[in-house]
């Protein structure tokens, strides 16, 4: 039987607080139609996928940065069933949006998720 | 009027002020320490300073920051293109009291793009093309031996997608005829002498042909 990592997770030497912003919409006129984010805390390990790396492109220097998060609370990417678009989640005051999720149910039950950093410099 | 012809960087910095005249909805720069930010104590919004973080040149040699995608900002930038036009030349020479001088004159063709970002984008690329028909950016052009093909193509809205989000972005592209005009220092013949010899290498002929008036 695979190890229960939940404890890991939500251990307080390795996890620390962020908030899942999640971006509840409908279709209207005029496309997607946001509505007021809710703002979820939430606690869990918070690792980098991947380092500030520069792309330099004819008009400036755009910096790219994707960080891990764990977390026994569900994070989403965007979906038509549930009516959102992907969790923005925010960590040191730095916004990173979810581009990958996945679920450990086998290790009691976390979720992880690759997020991209938002902010283009 | 002869001007030397235009480089790069002087491209650069003629469209970015030009640009600039263009009353277009431009973000600031927020940094106080910065002499145009409106937040810096010296600012003065009855004569304010060149808004340079408004409009930027692109291909800077060690890069430069990114605007966030809430601002509004133009990259530009120029490159030579080829052109039939470019073909012709007129070459004439010129005396003066000491020297003999080619000028050849001929016509340049530049491409200037503009990448222009931010939630206003769409219609700040429609001023600027609608701004270069008129007489006042016109003339700064023309200052510079520069002239407006007028059928600019219609700016194109292609938002980008990165840092997990699309940019708003229109690209717009306009030519413009630089009048170029190339001066050299050159020599010419002021006399030519006419020997003929003979088959026993014997001088039979010298003839002096002089300048012509």
């Amino acid at each position: 039987m695979a190890f229960e990592l939940q404890d890991v997770v939500n251990s307080p030497d390795l996890a620390e607080p962020f908030t899942i912003l999640r971006q509840p919409g409908s279709f209207g006129a005029g496309g997607w139609q946001t509505s007021q984010p809710q703002n979820i805390p939430a606690f869990g390990v918070v690792t980098v996928a991947s380092h500030k790396m520069l792309q330099m492109i004819p008009e400036a220097d755009r910096v790219n940065a994707d960080r891990m998060f764990l977390a026994e609370c569900p994070m989403y990417v965007t979906s038509e069933v549930n009516g959102i678009t992907s969790d923005i989640l925010v960590w040191m005051g730095v916004k990173y949006r979810v581009m990958a999720v996945g679920q450990y149910q086998n290790r009691g039950g976390f979720y992880y998720a690759i997020a991209s950093r938002m902010k283009g410099d | 009027m002869a001007t030397l012809p235009l480089v790069p960087k002087q491209m650069d910095a003629l469209l970015q002020s030009i640009v600039l005249n263009m009353n277009l909805q431009l973000s600031f720069d927020p940094n106080p320490n910065n002499p145009d930010s409106p937040n810096n104590p010296n600012y003065d919004p009855n004569d304010p300073p060149p808004n340079y973080y408004g409009v930027r040149c692109e291909w800077q040699q060690r890069g430069q920051p990114f605007p966030d995608i809430d601002e509004d900002v133009v990259f530009i930038r120029a490159i030579e293109v080829d052109d039939q036009y470019n073909r012709i030349r007129d070459v004439s020479y010129e005396e003066t009291s000491s020297q003999f001088i080619k000028i050849t004159n001929y016509t340049r063709v530049w491409e200037m793009f503009c990448g222009v970002y931010g939630p206003n984008s769409f219609d700040n690329a429609r001023k600027i093309r609608s701004r270069l028909f008129d007489q006042d950016i016109h003339d700064q052009f023309a200052a510079s031996q520069l002239y407006f093909v007028t059928d600019p193509s219609a700016p194109q809205r292609i938002p980008e997608q990165r840092n997990a989000q699309w940019w708003e972005r229109v690209d717009f592209a306009a030519r413009f005829n630089e009048f170029v005009t190339e001066q050299y220092v050159t020599q010419y013949a002021e006399t030519a002498e006419i020997v003929v010899y003979n088959e026993l290498e014997t001088e039979i002929a010298d003839i002096e042909i002089p300048e012509q008036p």
